[in-house]
This record gives C-alpha cells, sequence and structure tokens, in this order.
C-alpha cells in the first residue's frame, strides 16, 4: 500500500492473527499481567494530535479493568462495541509486549 | 496554458461539471465508488440501525455500567490501595510519583463514567424515533 488512503479493519484482524500465532507457536500462550496493571493510557484523541503536549496528569489505565470491560462486552450480545473498546485492546496488546519483552531479556 | 492549468485545478477540486470532465480515466486513477447503503446510512447514530428490543436491553446495560463505574470511582477515591492489583501504588518511589497515578487513575474512572453516559444518551435517541 503505497499511499495510506483507507484502512480495511479485516487488515487489523488479519494481522493479529498472524502474530498471535507466532507468538503460540513459539509456546507463548498465556500472559502473566498481574505485575503490569497500571500504565500510561493516553486518550487516542491526544495521542493523534501532535501539536500539543498531553494534559497532565497522564490519565492511568488498568489491564484488570480492561480485561473485565472486555470479558463484559463479549458477553452481552446487546450491546455495541465502541472505538474505545478497540483502545482497550490495544492498551491490553502493548501490555502483552511489554510482559513478553521483560520475559525475554531476562532469559 | 495558464487556462489548462486553472482548468486541470478546477477539475481536480470538483469544480468542473460532469459532463465537462475528460471521459477517458486511466484505471488506475479511477476512484471506487462506495459502497451503497440501504438504510440509515446518513445516521452517525449506530443504535438508529437497530431493533428497539435490542436498544432497550443495550439501555439497561450501560445503566448498569455507569452505576458500576460510579461505584468504582467512589470506591477508588476512598481508598486507592483497595484497587492497587499490582502493588504499584503502594511501591511508589515518592508521594509526588503516587499523588499523580492516583488523580490519573481517577481521571480514567471519571472519563468511563462520562462515555457510557454518552452511550446511553445515543440510545435513548434512538429508541425515541422507534
Amino acid at each position: 500500500m503505497s499511499q495510506l488512503e483507507s484502512l480495511n479493519l479485516l487488515f487489523l484482524a488479519n494481522a493479529l492473527n498472524r502474530v498471535i500465532e507466532d507468538h503460540k507457536r513459539r509456546g507463548e500462550h498465556d500472559i502473566d499481567l498481574n505485575a503490569l496493571d497500571y500504565y500510561h493510557a493516553l486518550p487516542a484523541d491526544q495521542a493523534i494530535n501532535v501539536y500539543e503536549e498531553p494534559a497532565m496528569p497522564l490519565p492511568i489505565g488498568s489491564t484488570h479493568d480492561d480485561i473485565s470491560e472486555l470479558q463484559k462486552l463479549i458477553s452481552d450480545p446487546d450491546r455495541l462495541a465502541i472505538p474505545h473498546d478497540l483502545e482497550r485492546l490495544a492498551n491490553l496488546m502493548r501490555a502483552v509486549a511489554a510482559a513478553l519483552d521483560a520475559a525475554r531479556s531476562s532469559d | 496554458m495558464w487556462g489548462a492549468i486553472a482548468k486541470g485545478i478546477a477539475w481536480l477540486l470538483g469544480k468542473i461539471p460532469k459532463g465537462k470532465v475528460p471521459k477517458k480515466i486511466p484505471k488506475d486513477k479511477k476512484q471506487k465508488e462506495p459502497k451503497k447503503c440501504t438504510t440509515g446510512c446518513d445516521e452517525k447514530n449506530p443504535y438508529k440501525k437497530r431493533t428497539k428490543e435490542q436498544n432497550q436491553k443495550a439501555a439497561e446495560s450501560e445503566k448498569e455500567l455507569i452505576k458500576e463505574h460510579q461505584e468504582k470511582l467512589e470506591r477508588y477515591s476512598k481508598d486507592p490501595y483497595s484497587m492497587d492489583n499490582d502493588g504499584r501504588l503502594k511501591n511508589a518511589p515518592t508521594q509526588a510519583i503516587r499523588d499523580r497515578i492516583i488523580e490519573g487513575r481517577k481521571k480514567v474512572l471519571r472519563d468511563a463514567v462520562t462515555r457510557h453516559q454518552n452511550e446511553l444518551k445515543k440510545i435513548t435517541e434512538a429508541l425515541s424515533s422507534q
């Protein structure tokens, strides 16, 4: 894709599937997030506004909360997913990446 | 020459009526037509595309979530250590950092309440026309 015009969400699903399958093949099935609850949760609108410094103090998200809220969404077919659910997924993926990186550097 | 340039710019800006647009557009320049939508396409409120029953259930879920998040915010404000799952609040190197974490966490919990209130507003709006 030489010019980024739009991103089909299916691309995200495919890329995520590929990355997860690779990790699973390496035996990385479950990631321990117990020591990684809090993280800086820059809201999406502030993250993409590169002209302004984010407002302080930076919001602090919780991976425990993200998991719990996504579980509620999964189990409730009547609720509509909202853009913030994508942020929750992104935050969890970042925490997982941090945990995997930490595990590898300690090997 | 300038006339041609002006025409080119006007064409690029879509200011020339369709009839005057050159008929032959190179294949690679052709723009894909957006997929045609049949119902509720101009609506920014996604709940208007759903059934009344679905929205009624979603409204109940949102009310529940608002209540949960309000309670969580209240609980956290009273005792931030009760939700210190990884012990990083307790073990923060300084009180200033601890205060920053608490304020940052409250910000997120307040935003969650607002977000669910906004969803409930959209659902209520959709329900009012169903």
